[in-house]
């Protein structure tokens, strides 16, 4: 890559495929990817919302919900396996587990356990929103010329008896550990890119069009369920994705773009995180952004966001809310992090 | 400052009607003359009530304040047709209820939203439902503030009645098809969301409604306007005033339930006047011994 002098970089991401205004672009994965759809949005392209909810002007509640985050009110989908689970339950090629978590007089999905604030009212409003989420991502899917997908963890839960992925290790948020019913799992790289294939394979059935764009999220993790310290496990995490990402973007339709690298290597920008070190601050998600939009544009490679520049820029940014903007169950747990 | 004392001075004078009939105040706007018109021609029994109109179409509503225990518009003149002479500006302590109609809330409106972005309400949560009911009393185009700036005022009951849908010929809701399920969902969600408020909200009549979205097109013929001894009548292009039978199915409604409130609170009257007097009478006990 080119490295003009003042840190501004050329040329970091040349699409492999040309993604214009008016193709229907669908986003979906961990917590990163919601920058993403704001980008898009903001940059006048055509991002497919298919789970819209009624809102009124100058109010954001709907965010708050889990509407307008991702393409479905899906939550964020950390790992391939989720991808995957989500896939076939929109062709039919599984059944969606009836597993719900109670909280005293709610109820929470232990699919999206962060989607509905303070719980649903019942399991049957559980059952039919998870439904609807359901269905709308296959709709999404169907509809669009992209899936934009943001690979988060190799980390996750599964359910011993069913095999089914949670989004959220039982017990952290909603429901309740047992040890006899949920295990940790770690995915490797041939899992993980197994699923990853499992996941497009059915995307192709649904809309044999469909272009994929994998990214890697760039937020490191805080806390871990294998046996290591924390870095040695994001370590093994995002390079297990990273690769997983570079084997599948070889081929025909699928693309990369290098979010963790213009965010995690040293020397390409100035506080890139916030103070707390693990959440990628408002002047990181601009350069970031900034060289999304530029490989969008195609524009000789000039890149619009010099590091430098962004960083003037955005001097007065309130980083608090900014992070606070993003819906990101991760986070929680740092409450049940070693100490 | 004149003109001010003159309004002070006409809105005290002593309510007309003084016997143990339920003094209610119906506020609103243009769409108070279909409720007008129902108790005048006598299609509702309302006995038992001594109703005062207040408002005005529009911008008369829309402009419509509450200051210093008053309720007042720019146009006294309008005021005092409206209230058949009765208040220039309504002394709010002289009622022993409040309805708030027309231009109060709009179910339509919310009925858009949910239309526009090609959701049932149905398909989202209560709590969610909830959400956008609280907001949507708060959009711009509806003059609650008034309502809800009287009900602080106030220690007497309060409701609110929605805009009447429009009517099944407008077709506004052509592509928008809407259940019964939906239906319920959402007006139990206003009314919650009312509630809070302290006010009670009322549907719109379910025997007025067509296809869950519409008013039936019978009540949108002969409807009139707020002026005059009403007899001025809607031209044929308006969807969104109803006459004087869609009038008796709103009061018919509103003052069931008003009759229910204003009960409730006589029994709370009593039960503080009762309690106020043991507290006093076991003072003087006190003090005797």
């Amino acid at each position: 890559m080119a490295a003009p002098s003042g840190g501004a970089l050329t040329k970091v991401w040349q699409p492999r495929y040309a993604i214009e205004k008016n193709h229907q672009i669908v986003t979906f994965g961990s917590c990163f990817a919601q920058h993403i759809s704001r980008e898009l949005v903001a940059g006048g392209y055509s991002w497919l919302n298919a789970e819209q909810a009624p809102k009124f002007n100058g109010s954001d509640y709907a965010l708050e919900y889990g509407y307008d985050v991702f393409s479905a009110r899906t939550g964020n989908i950390y790992t391939t396996a989720q991808l995957r689970q989500w896939a076939e339950w929109a062709v039919g090629d599984a059944t969606p587990p009836d597993e719900i978590w109670q909280d005293g007089d709610r109820f929470q999905d232990p699919f999206r356990p962060n989607i509905e604030p303070g719980g649903f009212a019942s399991r049957d409003e559980v059952m039919q929103s998870r439904q609807v989420a359901i269905e709308r991502f296959g709709q999404a899917i169907t509809q669009a010329d992209w899936l934009i997908f943001t690979m988060g963890q190799t980390e996750c839960w599964q359910n011993v008896e069913h095999g089914h992925f949670y989004a959220m290790c039982p017990g952290t948020i909603a429901g309740s550990f047992e040890p006899d019913k949920h295990r940790f799992r770690n995915l490797g790289y041939s899992e993980t890119e197994a699923e990853m294939r499992a996941a497009i394979a059915i995307f192709r059935r649904l809309n044999p069009a469909l272009k994929i764009l994998l990214t890697v999220s760039p937020v490191p993790m805080t806390a871990t369920g294998s046996r290591n310290h924390v870095l040695i496990a994001n370590g093994f995490t995002k390079s297990t994705l990273r690769a997983v990402a570079a084997t599948l973007s070889t081929e025909e339709g699928i693309d990369y773009f290098p979010s963790y690298e213009l965010i995690t290597t040293p020397g390409v920008g100035r506080k890139l995180f916030e103070a707390n070190k693990r959440s990628v601050s408002a002047r990181g998600v601009r350069m970031v952004m900034g060289h999304f939009k530029a490989g969008l544009e195609g524009d000789g490679g000039e890149t619009p966001v010099p590091a430098k520049a962004v960083a003037d820029k955005e001097t007065d940014l309130v980083d608090d809310d900014f992070e606070n903007d993003v819906a990101c169950e991760e986070r929680m747990l740092d409450a049940f992090a070693p100490r | 400052m004149k003109l001010n004392r003159l309004v002070q001075k006409l809105g005290r004078l002593p309510f007309r009607g003084k016997d143990d009939r339920i003094r209610l105040a119906i506020v609103g706007n243009s769409h108070l003359a279909a409720l007008k018109l129902a108790e005048r021609d006598g299609l509702i029994e309302a006995e038992d009530f001594d109703i005062c109109y207040y408002g005005g179409a529009g911008a008369l509503f829309a402009n419509m304040v509450f200051q210093d225990g008053l309720l007042d518009m720019k146009s006294k003149k309008n005021a005092l047709l409206v209230t058949d002479g009765r208040y220039a500006a309504l002394p709010v302590d002289a009622f022993d209820a409040f309805m708030f109609h027309g231009a109060s809330y709009s179910y339509s409106a919310l009925l858009r939203r949910y239309g526009g972005a090609g959701v049932s309400p149905n398909t989202v949560s209560s709590a969610f439902l909830l959400e956008t009911a609280r907001q949507s009393l708060y959009l711009p185009f509806i003059a609650n503030n008034v309502a809800f700036a009287v009900r602080e005022d106030v220690d007497v009951p309060v409701v609110i009645s929605t805009n009447p849908l429009k009517a099944q010929r407008s077709r506004q809701f052509a592509n928008t098809s809407v259940a019964d399920t939906d239906i319920r969902k959402l007006d139990a969600a206003l009314h919650t969301a009312f509630k809070e408020k302290g006010i009670h909200y009322i549907a719109q009549p379910a025997d007025s409604i067509a296809g869950n979205v519409y008013t039936d097109d019978r009540f949108s013929i002969g409807s009139v306007r707020l002026k005059g001894d009403l007899t001025t009548q809607h031209d044929e292009e308006d969807f969104g005033h109803m006459n004087a039978e869609y009038g008796a199915l709103v009061l018919r409604d509103a003052l069931a339930k008003i009759r229910e409130l204003v009960a409730q609170q006589h029994v709370k009257t009593d039960r503080r006047a009762e309690a106020r007097k043991k507290r006093i009478e076991a003072r003087e006990r006190r003090m005797q011994e």
